[in-house]
């Protein structure tokens, strides 16, 4: 497992239209442009912040799923999950 | 030789442009970018120099630099689906991008070459209020200010006045004019943001304090405060700051001519007389 393919996959929402277009419509073939374990694409479909937080994916970069809907998350889950580690230690 | 004949700094906030089109121009923050335009535009700038800090769009951590010159004759941008922006391709300044490279790594830096990139909002923004009419031509000096390790203040206040120096010596007839780019206390994504909203400012007191330095001309404290570690406390984009201290080492001694700032953005709006 590792942040970076998170972060990729942040990035890529950003900054290429096409890729997000097809992670927005489930397109298996976005989906599978970037190796993502099973826990990490469950938590990027979610999308699930504090997990993707908690195993190091850059904050920043996070805020590209809300940008763009990705799972329909809305701004109260998206603060709630950034923010969970500050009630929930460990 | 070129002159540099003016500096500014702005902020770089992407739901500007769409807020100043729904509100207007007479909106508070589009009379703000209206005050430093007409500072660049009686200045007769042709050329804008600007200290900015990507947004993890033009570079990613596959290949993250810290330093990064353009050598490339024009950009796209934006390329991060910023809303409200009209999209283009910027002239660049390829031989300036060439001096600025030599003239920076035969002084100690190490630079990046970067001979094509695409620009997000945060060179994007500040182009679209600064220069409206597009006739101006640019060159983005890129400065990790998001991903640490960060450069330090001191390394871009001396960087700054480097770039100052190679400007003007610079076998062009251009005018030149420096711009910094970014916020002095922001949160964007993080655990910091705000409880209802997708950024926050974690800091103002810090925004506030920045400000007081630039106005007063206090360039060796802020520097001397501006570690990582408090830039960061300002928020995970607090590493913005740096593009104004490396503006504030060509501005030297001078004092800003306009200073506004919006304290519920963490940031402000600047312009410097050169002469």
């Amino acid at each position: 497992m590792s942040a970076y393919e998170i972060d990729l996959f942040n990035h890529n929402l950003s900054v290429d239209p096409g890729f997000r277009a097809g992670i927005l419509a489930n397109d298996e073939t976005a989906w599978r442009s970037i190796p993502l374990t099973a826990d990490e694409r469950s938590a990027l479909a979610t999308p699930d912040i504090a997990w993707l937080y908690a195993h190091g994916a850059n904050d920043f970069l996070l805020h590209n799923l809300f940008r763009f809907g990705v799972g329909g998350v809305t701004i109260q889950d998206y603060v709630s999950g950034i923010k969970r580690h500050l009630t929930e230690p460990g | 030789m070129a002159e540099i004949v003016a500096a500014v700094g702005v902020p770089h906030t992407p739901a500007f442009p769409g807020l100043v089109a729904r509100e207007g121009p007479d909106s508070e923050t589009g009379k703000l970018y209206a005050q430093v335009r007409e500072h660049l535009e009686s200045s007769e700038a042709e050329l804008l120099v600007m200290f900015d800090s990507d947004h993890l769009n033009t570079f990613f951590f596959d290949n993250l630099p810290a330093l990064s010159v353009p050598v490339a004759a024009q950009a796209p941008g934006t390329n991060d689906g910023t809303p409200g922006m009209h999209n283009r391709s910027v002239q660049l300044a390829p031989a300036l991008g060439e001096e600025v490279l030599a003239g920076l790594t035969s002084k100690g830096y190490f630079p990046s070459r970067n001979a094509k990139l695409s620009m997000d909002h945060s060179v994007m923004v500040p182009m679209h209020f600064l220069d409206p009419g597009e006739r101006m031509t640019l060159l983005p000096i890129y400065l990790n200010g998001l991903a640490p390790p960060l450069p330090s203040a001191e390394r871009c206040l001396a960087l700054g006045d480097d770039v100052r120096v190679i400007i003007e010596a610079w076998d062009s007839p251009l005018k030149v004019a420096l711009v910094a780019s970014g916020s002095f206390s922001l949160e964007v994504g993080g655990p910091r943001i705000a409880d209802n909203a997708i950024a926050g400012v974690p800091d103002p007191e810090w925004g506030t304090h920045v400000t007081q330095r630039l106005r007063a001309g206090q360039t060796a404290e802020l520097v001397a405060e501006a570690t990582t570690a408090r830039m960061r406390q300002a928020g995970n984009v607090g590493g913005e700051l740096l593009n104004w201290i490396a503006v504030l080492g060509a501005v030297g001694s001078r004092t800003p001519d306009v200073l506004e700032q919006q304290v519920q953005h963490g940031h402000s709006y600047a312009a410097w007389t050169w002469s």
